[in-house]
């Protein structure tokens, strides 16, 4: 599903963590916080930071390094922001990545020209190489099923 | 085919509304056109009628009572003054509220309920002379006013006006101002008259009689007049809520709450930044702000919650009533969690009770003479249960009753043309009950009708998200068992701390707690730790390690051991101390993650901060099936 279908463009926002860019609509995005006290649980996977109390909710909080399996860096300072997730087919279910930063935004049309890459992880819809850089496009809807996958 | 029960009762909700707007609009214009209102009072009066009727049927006693104590007042009066207006606005607003299921515990309805007949049966008494004082004897007050003039002559037959001064302090503190208006010039002075007058507040609870009894003897020799400053708190008229607040508005307001929250927090890491006197100064503004973030926090909950009992509250004066009017003797046994819901779930409870617990008076218990026969006890027993377990909000409901009569219900299948597999699947069986027009009655009864009820249970039940489900033991009785997610609630909980974490335990489960270096004996098992309590041997189990908290060193000085039960069955933990007992609010994990084993719910500190609620029950569990290590 576009996220910016009128147009037939998707607009996508890059984050940074951990020397890694991942990318997510825009649409999806319903805002970035500043990284709140998180609460970890048991028996949970590594990637599930927590949870965190942002906008009168219980919100998982994603960390992608693990997902991704990047070696992640333990220090919370060092991914000081929140970027919380809307389903994009279920308004009222979220999630929250921590990131380190946010930087540009970017179009499909643009990621078009430099030439998208398929990839073999499930919560990644394209890659693409920025700066030679590469970059994740994230499936939104895969990153929810990856968190309710682990049902106890 | 008969409508379904909540067709039919949604129809005569939506035709009660238009009623009383017709009435409403009567009323009003009777204030601005009198004349023309006559000539409609006739068909308000046919309105009223017809309501009090269909109310009655449809069990809405109070609807009735309200219409009947109008009815009285409309009789009497071809025109309403601004008083009578009022009152039967009022009554109108009441009913409304019933109609519209208001968030009211049954107390505060049949308060309010009194409180309109009140108004309107004082209507009906009204004396057109002594207008006032007919009002003020039907009331009572907290505050008087007393306005006392004796005559001149008062003193003549030995009348002392401050041994009734003095006798009004016997109800309560008072207030005296005397008048010296008409005390004339020396020379003119008579001592045998009385010059002065009083006027005294009084604060104390009483009726209108109890006041005048007091100026009884001397009525007929001095002027007296008694009014009310202030009703009494029970009674005092509470206003109808004409505010808009719906469900989104309230979630809004606490999202609102919760940010604030959460800025003020972050602000806090900012105060670091400053100099000292800089910081000390905005962390009073902060400390000043979290404070009135809380109170709001408070006052928002106290909006969108109420206690999970207020569903259950008219079920004992139910099945009381039920039982003298089907004369089968019943006990109602309640087993309700100490804990507070949303009020959406609490009222959307009282309904399905009430028609389970009518189903259950109706078809399940037996007459005494069947169940002598049967060697049961006389006296039916009802037990209703209701706890919050992980996340879902656990309500069994069952009787000693004659359970579900199987072949009657297989011939009702069969008949309704559903396709009958197995003649013994049991489950289908339950299911098919829940079905619209299911019903193995030959005739409609006062009690519960022809038992269409509950397709409306099970459409409530549908409605809150949850599920029902029903056990029968034919001739035993049968079960239901209602579950209700439940994403938040407010619960008391003793606050621990474990390896730096802190975490609330449900206080419903919290036994005794001792200090660690208490002497008390605590001995190994293989390698189960024990210790002793009351000569019962309890398993001391290591949550820290279930939890998978970092390891950080105890300080001995205040580490306690806590003592937990879970059904009757005792277990105990170590905890680094203990912190406060308060009541929280917790949040469910879903729909945004899942539940996770032995953690209950996030429950939410007043600092804003989260902690893990344990779920004991869980915690056994995974020691047990951990072998108990």
């Amino acid at each position: 599903m576009s996220s910016n279908s009128h147009s037939g463009k998707e607009i996508y926002q890059v984050l940074y963590l951990n020397h890694q860019h991942y990318a997510v609509p825009v649409q999806s995005i319903i805002s970035v916080l500043a990284l709140e006290k998180i609460l970890s649980l048991p028996d949970t996977p590594n990637w599930l930071t927590g949870v965190v109390h942002v906008r009168n909710a219980i919100v998982p909080v994603v960390n992608l390094s693990f997902i991704f399996e990047v070696d992640s860096l333990a220090d919370e300072s060092r991914h000081p922001l929140l970027v919380l997730l809307r389903h994009p087919h279920d308004s009222q279910r979220w999630l929250a990545l921590c990131v380190t930063d946010i930087t540009q935004l970017i179009d499909t049309e643009q990621l078009a020209e430099t030439g998208l890459r398929s990839s073999p992880h499930p919560c990644v819809k394209h890659v693409v190489d920025i700066d030679s850089q590469p970059l994740y496009l994230l499936d939104i809807s895969k990153l929810f099923e990856q968190l309710m996958k682990d049902q106890g | 085919m008969n409508p379904s029960l909540s067709s039919a009762t949604a129809a005569f909700h939506q035709e009660a509304l238009q009623t009383l707007q017709q009435i409403e609009d009567w009323t009003l214009s009777s204030i601005q056109n009198p004349s023309a209102s006559m000539d409609q009072q006739a068909e308000t009066f046919r309105l009223l009628h017809s309501l009090k009727g269909t109310a009655a049927s449809f069990g809405n006693e109070s609807i009735a009572q309200i219409c009947h104590a109008i009815e009285n007042v409309l009789a009497d009066k071809t025109q309403l003054n601004t008083q009578g207006s009022e009152a039967l606005l009022m009554a109108i607003d009441y009913c409304r509220h019933i109609l519209s299921n208001s968030p009211l515990s049954p107390e505060q309805h049949d308060d309010q309920r009194d409180e309109c007949i009140a108004r309107l049966n004082m209507l009906v008494k009204q004396d057109l002379n002594s207008a006032n004082q007919t009002q003020l004897r039907e009331l009572s007050g907290s505050v008087w006013q007393i306005d006392f003039a004796p005559h001149a002559q008062f003193f003549e037959n030995g009348h002392d006006p401050l041994r009734i001064i003095r006798s009004l302090r016997n109800f309560g503190p008072i207030k005296v101002s005397v008048f010296t208006e008409k005390l004339p010039e020396f020379a003119d002075f008579d001592p045998f008259q009385c010059y002065l007058r009083w006027q005294i507040t009084l604060k104390a609870e009483l009726d209108y009689y109890q006041l005048a009894a007091q100026f009884e003897w001397v009525k007929h020799i001095c002027d007296v007049t008694i009014d009310i400053l202030a009703l009494p708190q029970k009674k005092r008229v509470i206003e109808p809520n004409r505010y808009k607040l719906n469900e989104a508005n309230l979630e809004a307001l606490l999202t609102v709450s919760q940010t604030i929250q959460s800025q003020l927090q972050q602000a806090v890491a900012l105060t670091n930044q400053l100099n000292q006197t800089d910081k000390i100064r905005l962390s009073r503004r902060n400390q000043a702000m979290k404070r009135q973030q809380q109170f709001l926090q408070q006052q928002l909950l106290h909006i969108a919650m109420c206690p999970l009992a207020d569903a259950f509250a008219r079920l004992p004066r139910m099945a009381f009533d039920l039982a003298s009017k089907t004369a089968k003797p019943v006990q109602l046994n309640m087993d309700l969690a100490p804990i507070e819901l949303d009020s959406f779930i609490v009222n959307s409870l009282i309904d399905p009770l009430t028609h389970l617990l009518r189903n259950a008076m109706a078809h399940g218990i037996e007459a005494a003479e069947h169940r002598q026969q049967q060697g049961k006890p006389l006296t039916g027993q009802i037990h209703i249960s209701a706890e919050q377990a992980e996340d879902q909000l656990i309500i069994r409901f069952s009787d000693d009753g004659a359970g579900l009569a199987e072949d009657k219900i297989l011939a009702k299948a069969k008949q309704m043309g559903i396709n009958i597999k197995d003649l013994s699947d049991k489950p289908n069986i339950s299911e098919w009950i829940f079905r619209a027009g299911f019903s193995t009655s030959q005739s409609a009864d006062a009690i519960s009708g022809r038992g269409v009820g509950l397709d409306v249970v099970k459409q409530h039940v549908t409605d809150m998200g949850g599920d029902i489900e029903l056990v029968s033991n034919q001739g035993r009785g049968c079960c239901f068992i209602i579950k209700i997610p439940v994403l938040r609630s407010l619960m008391d909980v003793q606050l621990i701390r474990i390896n730096d974490q802190t975490l609330a335990l449900p206080l419903i489960h919290l036994i005794d707690s001792y200090l660690w270096d208490n002497a008390r004996v605590i001995w190994l098992n293989g390698k189960q730790w024990f210790i002793t309590d009351e000569n019962q041997q309890v398993p001391l189990i290591d949550i820290s390690r279930f939890l998978q908290l970092p390891y950080i060193e105890r300080n001995e000085q205040s580490a306690h051991i806590v003592l937990v039960n879970v059904d009757k069955r005792f277990f105990a933990f170590s905890v680094d101390s203990l912190a406060d007992q308060m009541q929280l609010l917790i949040k469910s994990l879903r729909p945004h993650y899942h539940h996770i084993n032995g953690i209950k719910g996030i429950a939410i500190l007043p600092e804003g901060d989260l902690a893990l609620l344990l779920e004991p029950s869980k915690l056994l569990m995974a020691y047990e099936m951990d072998g108990g290590n």
